[in-house]
């Protein structure tokens, strides 16, 4: 009995464990949903459901799409036809949505079904743009869910539910996907549908050409503007009984509401994020925001009530778009001192290597703490304003520093698999040693001379030599967010290993690790350091004087 | 929704390649856990458990009309799950050469499972594949037996010796355990 008891808690115990970083199942079927059944047979239509759960976002893709192939359909100059309302549509700045929708729409699910109001169509009314610094956003609010996104942050509040939920890793969004409109035009084309001409009409100071198809058991009609060729009325009413789907209007280049680009969801006490550890988090920033809207341009530090502390925290933006909060804190375990600060929050504004801190004041630890400063904020104001609170400043000193030109000698480069570390072991059982490979992962040529840089200032002194990367080697791109989901997802569409050149990343610190360093990247890599003595500039932590 | 959570797994699929994609929702969120529990226990950390899940889903649904008997959703999905998750797993060992597989476990123990829920995870991952399916869906998912009679399509009778035979086999593992723990204390 008692062992029946102990196997029951223990099973308990790991169902928890195993959804301790909340369900996957939206992210999931929203990649589902993006994808058909290989084997499926003829007249299967799975993409049917598809339309419906996402008709707020992918529906503006899909009509924009299928009404760009209908008119080719049409036999209208298919081919030029194609080409202009595909290029009328990569023109547009700024797209208008407004309509109904039989379906909610929410990238969270529905905690209360009991709390969902359920009624034959939704109003629908979306906006997407670019803002000034090229990110792309939106507004989409379909009955009580209004979704916004920012390039990355991805925003949803349901106001049936009083929930937020937030996310950076699904964020992409229409105005996104329409320069992949091509690919979906090609998936469409795919499709023998019949086309049925629907004649011209007038609206407004427009002149429409309208046609009918049928489809995955609902009956599309279009509208497009034969001017512009971008399409402006669209329909889905369902086979079986006529009811309507989806309608709206799309309009272009409209200028966006203030009140539209500056919304902030309210503030609730019910926020989730992609795990319970993050969520505890952002409820905790969504409480600060609270407390610094009085005075919205300072840069403040709040203390925390004890023991109030948690075991993922990082910069993060407050849910108004406003401010950025710096957690003072490393978690349960441990409390921020100025070298975790400058390695965790600072970095890479400057980046760490930059920094020097005297022994005596490296493990000096800050009381757990937030930092809040308006979101632009320069990283000096908000530095200082941290360092100030123990009672230090940094000051700014031009030094002639040792500097290594890397070049490469175009030698071809080794399979990575075949260029190890230094020393070959286990860091748990050799312990760490200068040259042992650390991190268990394959590393690029970037990564390595990051990492060269950050391990030798270890000590916060400031005075180790700094790669200068001219090999001119291939460099890896950037992780897109917006464009791909998940990280297998980028490094599978990137080819990501391609840029991988050593097993591991070595322990370049301590004595003798430059000399290692230098023998070892020439010998595995054929990279060689020429020395160079450059200005620049160190950033010097001290006592504020008095 | 409540519809769909008490249909058998043949329904579900059945639903599914009729067009109704939303009832795959339903056997995501059913087998979610199970797919997790299997992942971590070969790639040791959640992140890429996260990953070879999401993959496994999509995999399974793509494939879904290849599944012959409909209402063995769940064993045949196991397997596309371990096939991932064994690619996962080579491709992290391969990219850390230096670990020793020996030491992979202790590993986990930095990844938000405590040792306990490690231990119970890889005898899971031991019992016959119907064992497992019934021990996930009684104790993650909280079904009783004849809830997951009517998911797997089998007799409760079925059900029922097959989740006493996994926790004998559970409960028989885990003595075994303390008594090698406390002979190697000693």
């Amino acid at each position: 009995m008692k062992s029946d008891l102990i196997l029951d808690d223990r099973l308990e115990q790991l169902a928890q464990e195993l959804l301790g970083r909340g369900s996957r199942s939206q992210s999931i079927m929203n990649e589902v949903m993006n994808c058909k059944p290989e084997t499926a047979k003829q007249g299967v239509e799975v993409l049917d459901a598809v339309k419906q759960r996402n008709s707020g976002r992918l529906i503006f893709i899909a009509v924009a799409a299928s009404a760009v192939l209908a008119l080719g359909l049409l036999g209208l100059q298919p081919q030029s036809l194609y080409a202009q309302s595909a290029k009328a549509l990569k023109k547009v700045k700024t797209i208008h949505l407004k309509g109904s929708t039989s379906e909610i729409v929410r990238n969270w699910p529905a905690e209360d079904e009991s709390k969902v109001e359920k009624r034959e169509t939704y109003e629908m009314d979306a906006w997407y743009w670019k803002s000034p610094t090229g990110a792309n956003r939106s507004y989409e609010r379909i009955g009580p869910v209004i979704q916004t996104r920012d390039d990355r942050m991805f925003v949803e509040y349901q106001s049936d539910m009083d929930l937020l939920y937030r996310s950076d890793r699904n964020t992409k969004d229409s105005m996104g996907r329409i320069s992949s409109i091509a690919d979906t035009i090609s998936s469409l084309e795919k499709e023998a549908i019949k086309v049925e001409s629907l004649g011209l009409k007038e609206k407004q100071d427009k002149r429409l050409t309208g046609f009918r198809l049928k489809r995955r058991g609902a009956v599309e009609e279009y509208w497009i503007d034969s001017e512009t060729k971008l399409p402006i009325l669209c329909s889905r009413k369902s086979m079986k009984d006529n009811s309507t789907i989806q309608e709206f209007e799309l309009s272009y280049d409209q200028p966006i509401p203030d009140a539209i680009v500056a919304y902030s969801p309210p503030s609730t006490k019910h926020i989730r994020m992609d795990s319970k550890d993050e969520s505890e988090f952002a409820l905790h920033v969504q409480k600060l925001q609270g407390m610094v809207q009085a005075n919205p341009l300072d840069t403040v530090i709040i203390p925390r009530k004890s023991p109030n502390t948690f075991s993922l925290q990082y910069t993060m933006t407050t849910p108004n778009g406003k401010h950025s909060v710096v957690p003072l804190d490393c978690g349960p375990n441990m409390r921020m001192n100025i070298e975790h600060f400058l390695r965790l929050r600072v970095h890479p504004n400057p980046n760490s290597y930059e920094w020097r801190v005297p022994a005596e004041l490296a493990d000096l630890e800050f009381p757990r703490s937030d930092l809040i400063c308006p979101k632009d904020a320069d990283w000096k104001e908000w530095v200082t304003v941290a360092l100030t609170s123990l009672q230090l400043e940094f000051h700014d000193v031009q030094e002639e520093r040792v500097f290594w030109i890397a070049k490469h000698d175009g030698r071809k480069m080794r399979p990575w698999k075949e260029v190890n570390p230094p020393i070959v072991g286990d860091t748990r059982k050799t312990g760490v040693l200068p040259g042992v490979g650390f991190k268990n992962n394959p590393a690029t040529m970037p990564e390595l001379f990051r990492e060269f840089n950050s391990l030798q200032n270890s000590d916060l002194n400031g005075s180790h030599p700094i790669i200068d990367d001219q090999t001119g080697l291939p460099t890896p791109p950037q992780w897109n967010r917006s464009e791909y989901a998940t990280w297998i997802e980028f490094s599978k569409a990137v080819n990501f290993e391609q840029y991988y050149v050593a097993s591991d990343t070595p322990w370049f610190a301590g004595k003798g690790s430059t000399e290692i360093a230098k023998k070892w990247f020439q010998e595995q890599l054929g990279i060689t350091f020429k020395e160079e003595m450059r200005p620049t500039t160190v950033h010097v932590i001290r006592r504020k004087s008095k | 929704m409540l519809e769909n959570s008490l249909s058998s797994d043949g329904e579900l699929v059945q639903r599914v390649l009729a067009g109704d994609t939303n009832s795959f929702g339903s056997l995501v969120k059913r087998y979610e856990r199970l797919a997790r529990s299997i992942a971590v226990s070969y790639v040791g950390e959640l992140h890429t458990a996260d990953d070879v899940v999401q993959d496994a889903f999509v995999a399974a649904f793509k494939s879904l009309a290849s599944l012959k008997d409909k209402k063995l959703f769940g064993v045949w999905f196991q397997g596309i799950v371990r096939r991932r998750a064994i690619s996962a797993f080579e491709r992290l060992s391969r990219q850390s050469t230096n670990v020793d597989l020996q030491d992979f476990p202790e590993e986990r123990q930095s990844s938000g499972f405590t040792e306990s829920s490690i231990e119970i995870l890889e005898l899971i991952d031991q019992l016959p594949d119907h064992e497992r399916l019934v021990i996930v869906l009684k104790h993650f998912e909280g079904h009783t037996a004849s809830e997951i009679a009517l998911i797997t399509g089998q007799p409760i009778g079925t059900i029922t010796k097959q989740l006493s035979r996994a926790r004998q086999r559970l409960q028989l593992s885990l003595t075994k355990g303390e008594i090698n723990e406390i002979r190697s204390d000693s």
